[in-house]
């Protein structure tokens, strides 16, 4: 009985770090962070301005935009900060802002969807498009 | 059945990366259909050493010449492109598989977009141009396919398994007969007329078709055409520019090893010259990656 409060409580423990790494994202600040539908709120309000990547595995041009969302979250790094969410893994966050094709980013300034780019293009396309919102 | 260089696109561009390619000895497949070349339709006045003439006819005097020399016509379109360990496996819409050491994309440029009311809009809230990325976002709904060709008909297929409805919407069926066949063997509804308008409150909620009819829907996938230059391209890891076109280098190669590029799809000038010279250039490159020849 102990045994299983303990192995409870070690479990808590570890998705709440877990969960922390998630939001700090590999590299600390920078890179492109995982984000789900259970940290989601929590990310959109951790800078000013947050641009979330929503795709899917088996999508195309997601796969293509995946390095250079991390290219341009290095590039951006201190002015916008990224993440990506998997559409397969969370249905909650694209029933939500009713989103029917991938790749779109949402784009959040203060916490509030600002803006949703649909469709994918090459870095300096996808620059274009984000530079606007600085 | 297996080739050195399968070149996708039967235009100018693709009939002239065939002749240079196969006159170097290697085994050469053309996949795509003439009449929906863009040069069918116009008159040639401009091009080098020859008199006025009709762009139908050239393309059958170098359709003839690239089978006479060796190379493999297959008039058909083709539906997805995989590479696997260095080669690469297409499939047709007869759901013919070929494999190739090379590939050559010669697609010209092709019309997307429907343009009716309301597409921009919603794109993205309903209306699709992806069916293989967006199928899974319309479980049990409601959905249209628009498109007459093969595209359509393989986009229509994949949706029914998600979908609780789906409408293929289209003037004409013109689907290869394989798929019409699979298509008749599901319960997916042929609707023959073609939408004016896309209409909903946030998220797509219906299409206006030209016969008067109302067709409720939560999606629309916008299929038109054979496969287009950017879902060609990003199966083989390239990512078209801002402006749709495929980068190439001098020898009309992309980024990815094994795959080359010519005629419209590298961008302008959408002559019959330019498209002509670089089939020949990537006609010559694929042959000589196949046959591991320096340059």
């Amino acid at each position: 009985m102990v045994d299983d409060e303990l192995a409870e409580i070690r479990r808590r423990k570890l998705e709440a770090l877990m969960g922390q790494n998630e939001l700090k994202g590999v590299n600390g600040l920078s890179g492109v962070t995982e984000v789900k539908d259970s940290t989601f709120e929590e990310f959109i309000r951790s800078a000013p301005l947050v641009i979330i990547d929503c795709w899917a595995p088996w999508c195309g041009p997601c796969r293509m935009l995946a390095p250079i969302m991390e290219q341009l979250a290095e590039e951006y790094q201190g002015k916008i900060r990224f993440g990506k969410l998997n559409t397969d893994e969370n249905e909650r966050t694209p029933m939500r802002f009713n989103i029917t094709a991938i790749p779109t980013m949402l784009v959040f300034k203060n916490g509030m969807l600002l803006d949703r780019i649909v469709g994918a293009g090459n870095k300096d396309f996808m620059r274009q498009k984000f530079s606007k919102y600085l | 059945m297996e080739y050195d260089v399968a070149i996708v696109g039967a235009g100018p561009a693709g009939l002239q990366a065939a002749i240079h390619a196969v006159r170097k000895k290697v085994r050469v497949c053309v996949l795509g259909r003439r009449q929906n070349s863009a040069l069918v339709k116009a008159e040639i006045e401009n091009y080098f050493g020859s008199p006025p003439r009709t762009g139908r006819e050239m393309l059958e005097i170098a359709a003839k010449a690239a089978a006479g020399f060796g190379a493999i016509l297959l008039e058909e379109d083709l539906l997805t492109i995989e590479m696997e360990e260095g080669e690469f496996k297409l499939t047709t819409e007869s759901l013919r598989e070929i494999k190739a050491k090379a590939i050559v994309l010669a697609p010209g440029v092709s019309r997307r977009k429907l343009n009716v009311e309301g597409e921009k809009e919603y794109h993205g809230l309903g209306v699709s141009y992806c069916a293989t990325c967006d199928c899974n976002f319309f479980k049990r709904k409601t959905v249209a396919v628009l498109g007459e060709a093969s595209m359509a008909a393989s986009a229509a297929l994949l949706l029914r398994e998600y979908a609780s409805k789906v409408y293929w919407v289209a003037k004409e069926f013109k689907a290869s007969p394989e798929l019409m066949e699979k298509v008749k063997g599901t319960d997916i509804e042929l609707v023959q007329a073609w939408p004016t308008r896309i209409y909903g409150d946030q998220v797509v909620r219906g299409m206006t078709l030209d016969d008067g009819r109302d067709l409720p829907l939560d999606g629309v996938f916008i299929e038109l055409g054979a496969k287009g230059v950017a879902d060609l391209a990003m199966e083989v890891n390239i990512f078209p520019d801002e402006n749709g076109f495929i980068a190439v280098d001098r020898s009309c190669a992309t980024g990815t090893p094994g795959v080359f590029a010519c005629g419209d799809v590298t961008g302008r000038p959408w002559q019959l010259a330019k498209a002509v010279g670089e089939g020949c250039v990537a006609g010559l490159s694929a042959a000589r990656y196949v046959r591991k020849e320096e340059e």
